[in-house]
């Protein structure tokens, strides 16, 4: 569980000042996110790279060039 | 209403081209139709002036014989984060309200060379971020169809401006459905091509890697000739490099018999409202009357891409903005800081993470997209709300309308498939609802084809929305 207090000491860190009023207002959003974020952990993605960029290379031979 | 204004820009070329109709009246009856419909808010700046004098070179050179093809001649808009030069380019902040680019983007100056005709710039919702185009610093923009309701965003101007006939042709961007929101809110055509099929130099960047630049248009047909213009490798864009552009409207018209299509079924994709159910299942219907396969599919683990995109959005967005977030946050309207600053509180392994199960559902929804042509789903599983309104419901849960908004087209951005959005029905209080339809990777020739067919197939493109009135 991530605090109001613990948001303020990071967006101190990162050089930002945010009113303790938004930091509140932000805290359920990224309290969802985090735990949405933490179940990605759960995939099988532990020999798998980061994309940065969609590569979905898809169809039958000879139909469509290649995604760059 | 002007006989010309909800021409399509293909009818308006076959007239310029064999000089039946000249450039400059088009253009003329544009602007008197824009400074007519002012309480659609949908410009930030028109161009008159520019506009006119392109439309009279057009002519000129036409007279000359040296047409150019078909957008030779027809005035587009461009959203107002497409850099143009010597014309200001807001982004619909308070931050770039002055902003005066010393250079066109690719996209602009793709259109310039066709010989197009600059308009102006459509509104949007500040910085592309967000879905309502309801905009703090230049004021809401309206649906056409219900001057209440909203128009859609990010791209909203460009929506409300072609369903208006203020211009056959608009450019948007869409990094999680910005042009096909607005598109299907409004009632007309929104093409997101293939990830790199067009260059985003120039565009002022929401997540480099989920942004799109595409068209919106009222047919089909349209958005072809539009892509044809602003596709194609971009040395100022790495990701536009090794593409073959093929002839984007070469299978429109041909016979779709057998072509087997995916309807996006799971639990994910299958919550919307009831009056969108009713006109999904119809155009489904038509779907298979024209030949095509239809089959309940799953796309893969719908909610992680979800997340992961989300992630990847607000990380992005938020290193884009991280210089103005630091020395300027009391510029941004409350949304849109608010969603900004979300991203200054992910971690680079989270970031990371999110890459990697991108990576991991990219490679099954290549296995999906080896067994269909074509995926559809609704575009928006709700008709436009109010200006103002914080929830829908779908079904019979009300939920966060930009949730909602987002929810059926953000996917697609994540992997990067081209999508386009057709009219297909009208839902409660005859707001119009979109048919999504999703195509194989650089293959928009196939997914334009079917598209094309179902528009033909049915009227819902030559529904008019009332003539909207100067003020409000």
């Amino acid at each position: 569980m991530i605090s109001v207090d613990d948001l303020e000491r990071m967006a101190r860190l990162a050089g930002l000042s945010v009113p303790r009023a938004d930091l509140e207002h932000l805290a359920p959003h990224l309290q969802a996110l985090y735990a949405d974020l933490a179940r990605l952990m759960t995939l099988p993605i532990a020999a798998v790279e980061p994309a940065f960029r969609p590569t979905v290379v898809v169809g039958p031979p000879g139909k469509g060039p290649v995604a760059p | 209403m002007s006989a010309l204004a909800f021409a399509s820009a293909a009818e308006l070329a076959d007239r310029i081209r064999t000089r039946d109709l000249s450039p400059v009246t088009v253009v003329d009856d544009v602007l008197a139709r824009i400074e007519r419909s002012g309480a659609l808010n949908a410009f930030i700046t028109v161009t008159a002036d520019a506009a006119r004098a392109q439309a009279g070179e057009a002519e000129r050179e036409i007279a000359a014989g040296r047409y150019r093809g078909p957008l030779h001649g027809i005035p587009v808009s461009l959203k107002d984060l497409v850099d143009t030069q010597g014309i200001r380019t807001t982004c619909g902040s308070r931050i770039l309200a002055d902003h005066v680019p010393s250079g066109d983007a690719t996209v602009a100056a793709r259109l310039r060379g066709a010989g197009a005709v600059l308009l102006g710039k459509a509104a949007l919702h500040e910085f592309a971020f967000g879905v309502t185009t309801n905009n703090p610093h230049y004021g809401p923009t309206r649906n056409p169809w219900r001057l209440d309701r909203i128009p859609g965003g990010s791209s909203g101007g460009s929506g409300a401006a072609v369903a208006a006939g203020l211009g056959p042709v608009s450019i948007g961007t869409d990094t999680g459905g910005s042009i096909r929101i607005p598109a299907a809110l409004c009632g007309v055509v929104g093409l997101k091509p293939t990830y790199g099929r067009v260059s985003r130099h120039g565009v002022f960047p929401l997540s480099w890697s989920l942004d799109h630049v595409g068209p919106l248009t009222r047919t089909v047909l349209d958005a072809a000739l539009v892509l044809q213009a602003i596709a194609g490798p971009d040395p100022y864009d790495p990701s536009t490099l090794g593409q073959t552009v093929p002839d984007f409207g070469a299978d429109l018209g041909k016979p779709l018999t057998g072509v087997r299509v995916g309807i996006l079924a799971d639990e994910y994709h299958g919550e919307m409202a009831d009056d969108v159910r009713v006109q999904f299942h119809a155009a489904v219907d038509v779907l298979a009357r024209l030949g095509l396969v239809l089959e309940d599919v799953e796309f893969p683990r719908a909610g992680e891409a979800r997340t992961a995109a989300t992630t990847i959005l607000y990380a992005e967005a938020a290193s884009v903005h991280e210089r103005w977030l630091t020395d300027r946050a009391g510029e941004y309207g409350a949304d849109t800081l608010a969603l900004l600053r979300q991203g200054t509180f992910l971690t680079a392994t989270q970031y990371l993470r999110a890459q990697r199960v991108r990576t991991l559902i990219a490679d099954e929804m290549a296995q999906l997209m080896r067994r269909y042509t074509a995926l559809v789903s609704p575009t928006i599983p709700t008709v436009a709300p109010a200006i103002g309104q914080p929830t829908v419901t779908l079904g019979v849960r009300p939920t966060d309308a930009r949730g909602a908004m987002t929810r059926l087209v953000r996917l697609i951005n994540f992997v990067g498939l081209p999508a386009i959005t057709v009219p297909c029905g009208v839902g409660a209080e005859g707001l119009p609802v979109g048919l999504q339809i999703v195509g194989r990777s650089m293959d928009e020739p196939t997914m334009l084809a079917i598209a094309h067919a179902y528009e033909q197939a049915t009227a819902w493109h030559t529904r008019r929305p009332p003539e909207p009135p100067q003020r409000i």
